[in-house]
């Protein structure tokens, strides 16, 4: 048995049951919890490469699987981003039972978190374009479904991602040229640009973001977050694998300083959109853009403490992206499928518990003191100050929009004087029944909001908890991670 | 087969300049889709030139699949012929030409980038990419969305042919150019019959 048919080929053909399981929703959600947790749990436990002895019997879990000439390699060190990306779809599989993306939203997920994981098992590395362009593909129906009018948002997702793939694959070719004959500064410089350029697309950077919030407002809020948290985390690990190979680019100062010039644009036009938005689907695209410039911050320190930093910040995104994801998903449902603030005033009295998930998810990702974002965002600033003092300056100007946005949030949902008759509060926190009327089940709706609470705390209150094994992703860049 | 194919490639490039004018200038989806699957023969005449021609007819039976799979979807229930002002006519034109104009300024540059065959691939391959991606400038969403992706991927096909001919490529590009126009028909099938074409 080889690692990668394990945690890539197993993964697809669960995705193909699951599928056409799908109609049958509790066995579908509860088979998808039960394998995404088995498959990170035997990431964290099972050795590659080494003899495992289970049950009396002694095995070995291969490194690589060879098709068609070409080869998926999953390395022990590689272990840390399987716990990584199963664990992340375990959560985000967890929230889908209150959000209601879709019956297809499993299998989907299961699809594009193996299809991402190969594109960065895949050696020679450039066929990773065409994986990522695969999951591209695959994800559009979860976007857009059936009987669901696809608006701009889908089809431009869809054409800035397809054009980011050929400049990777033309910069693969390029790069092996380099490989060749070292040295060259012209093919540096292509190379460097198409990378760069490829990227860009790929990773949604400014100008070409647009899409973003377009698809955060048309789509399932939740599906749009969960496909722009995986894209984007897979996407970076997949440019760091970049300035970790290539010596060229991890040592040159002119790389790291337009990360952190592009990162602070990132923040500024995430964080400037976020404070004047008005609607509450498209924050979470303003969000997440906001985020990718965060995590290119981190990278442009250029030390392996930005390396760290970038995996923290990736994990705290997680804690805090799923519950408010999954809290704008409800009142999206409740609220006949409208966010616009406006026509949220004073919901939060409705469905205070859905409400404050909302307000302190957006609070986290902030990086508010106590809540889950706060260390990562401060080790971020502090060393980043030291680095580059003038751009942390601006950049932090960035962050105080998404403050903004939070604030904007927190006022529209708990407007006092919305009119409303108090009598008539809900506090069930609104999880629905079956039949999409809202139930009743109070204790257990109270104890999985407090998880969640809790859980945003926990992990911003005592972060020294998680930390050793987050520096264990560290091990995926030999180079970069020190 | 390959030394007549050598020797004419420019034919290729002018069927390429012509198909991907008529894709843009066109509002009658027999004619795009047309249009479309006579591209692939350009494409697939371009890539010859590198790949054996077994190999290269991938792309021609990929992208006349792709071809038929979009004309099957829902849009054959739309009238065939809609009116475009003459204004209209005039600014894609003048637009088509610049495209040709940079072609022609950048071509020679690329040519000592890669390694081509011949200068018919270069030239075809950037006609594509620079008519495509105008094409995708002033379309939102709809049929010219999905039918200009397919043109600048194919063009990009052309000059990618030239520097890599492993199978395992051809395979993933042809599962993608397909992926699109499946994705695309889907869309297509949700879209009302005014965004369609817009």
């Amino acid at each position: 048995m080889s690692a990668p048919l394990i945690w890539i080929g197993i993964p697809v053909a669960i995705a193909g049951v699951l599928y056409v399981l799908r109609g049958l929703h509790t066995l579908t959600f509860i088979s998808g919890l039960l394998l995404s947790s088995w498959l990170w749990i035997a990431a964290w436990l099972l050795p590659i490469g080494e003899a495992v002895t289970l049950g009396g019997r002694t095995f070995r879990i291969s490194e690589s699987f060879s098709i068609l000439g070409r080869e998926f390699i999953l390395l022990d060190s590689d272990r840390g981003l399987l716990v990584l990306v199963y664990f992340a779809l375990m959560v985000w599989i967890i929230g889908s039972w209150f959000a209601r993306p879709g019956a297809g939203f499993i299998p989907f997920a299961f699809t594009i978190s193996a299809l991402l994981i190969g594109a960065l098992a895949v050696e020679p590395f450039l066929y990773a374009a065409l994986l990522i362009e695969l999951s591209v593909l695959i994800s559009v129906p979860m976007l857009s479904p059936p009987q669901q009018t696809p608006g701009r948002g889908i089809f431009r997702f869809l054409a800035f991602q397809t054009l980011g793939m050929p400049f990777i694959l033309l910069a693969g070719w390029f790069l092996t040229g380099l490989e060749a004959s070292p040295g060259q500064s012209d093919l540096v410089l292509r190379a460097g640009l198409l990378i760069g350029i490829g990227l860009s697309f790929l990773l949604a950077l400014v100008p070409f973001h647009s899409w973003v919030p377009q698809l955060a407002e048309e789509s399932h809020p939740y599906t749009a977050a969960f496909l722009l948290f995986m894209l984007s985390s897979m996407i970076s690990i997949f440019g760091l694998g970049f300035l970790d190979r290539f010596i060229w680019l991890r040592e040159s100062e002119t790389v790291y300083f337009g990360l952190r010039v592009v990162g602070t644009l990132m923040l500024l036009v995430g964080g400037a959109w976020g404070a004047v938005e008005k609607h509450l689907g498209r924050t979470l695209g303003h969000l997440s853009i906001a985020e990718t410039g965060i995590s290119l911050l981190a990278v442009g320190i250029g030390s392996p403490a930005g390396v760290l930093i970038f995996f923290w910040l990736m994990v705290a995104r997680l804690v805090a992206y799923v519950p408010l994801a999954a809290g704008i998903s409800m009142i999206w449902e409740i609220n006949d499928r409208e966010l616009n603030l406006e026509r949220l005033w004073g919901k939060g009295h409705q469905f205070p518990l859905i409400a404050g998930l909302v307000v302190i998810g957006q609070f986290s990702m902030v990086g508010i003191p106590l809540l889950v974002s706060f260390p990562a965002r401060l080790a971020l600033w502090r060393v980043l100050a030291g680095v580059a003092p003038l751009i942390a300056a601006i950049a932090f100007l960035g962050n105080i929009g998404l403050l903004i946005s939070a604030g904007r949030s927190l006022s529209a949902l708990f407007v006092p004087f919305s009119g409303r008759d108090p009598h008539q509060v809900d506090t069930s926190g609104g999880i629905f029944a079956r039949e999409g009327t809202l139930a009743s089940e109070r204790l257990f709706e109270w104890l999985v909001y407090l998880t969640m609470v809790i859980a945003i705390n926990l992990f911003g209150l005592f972060p020294q908890v998680y930390l050793p094994w987050i520096e264990k992703l560290l091990l995926i860049f030999e180079r970069i991670g020190g | 087969m390959n030394l007549l194919l050598d020797q004419y490639a420019f034919i290729a490039v002018g069927i390429l300049g012509l198909v991907s004018a008529v894709i843009l200038l066109t509002r009658s989806w027999r004619w795009r889709v047309g249009a479309l699957a006579l591209q692939y023969v350009g494409v697939f005449w371009l890539v010859a030139l590198s790949w054996p021609v077994g190999l290269a007819s991938i792309k021609l039976v990929v992208g006349w699949m792709a071809g038929a799979i979009l004309g099957v979807s829902r849009i054959d229930q739309l009238p065939s012929d809609r009116r475009r002002w003459p204004t209209e006519w005039m600014f894609l034109g003048l637009v088509m030409m610049l495209v040709f104009f940079s072609v022609s300024t950048i071509a020679p540059r690329i040519e000592g980038w890669l390694p081509a065959n011949h200068s018919a691939q270069i030239w075809g391959g950037l006609l594509l990419i620079g008519s495509g991606l105008i094409h995708l400038g002033v379309a939102s969403r709809g049929l010219r969305v999905i039918v200009s992706l397919l043109t600048a991927l194919s063009g990009f096909e052309i000059l990618y042919a030239v520097v890599e001919n492993s199978t395992l490529v051809a395979g993933l590009l042809a599962t993608v150019t397909l992926g699109i126009a499946l994705v695309g028909a889907y869309l297509l099938s949700n879209l009302s019959e005014e965004v369609m074409l817009e």
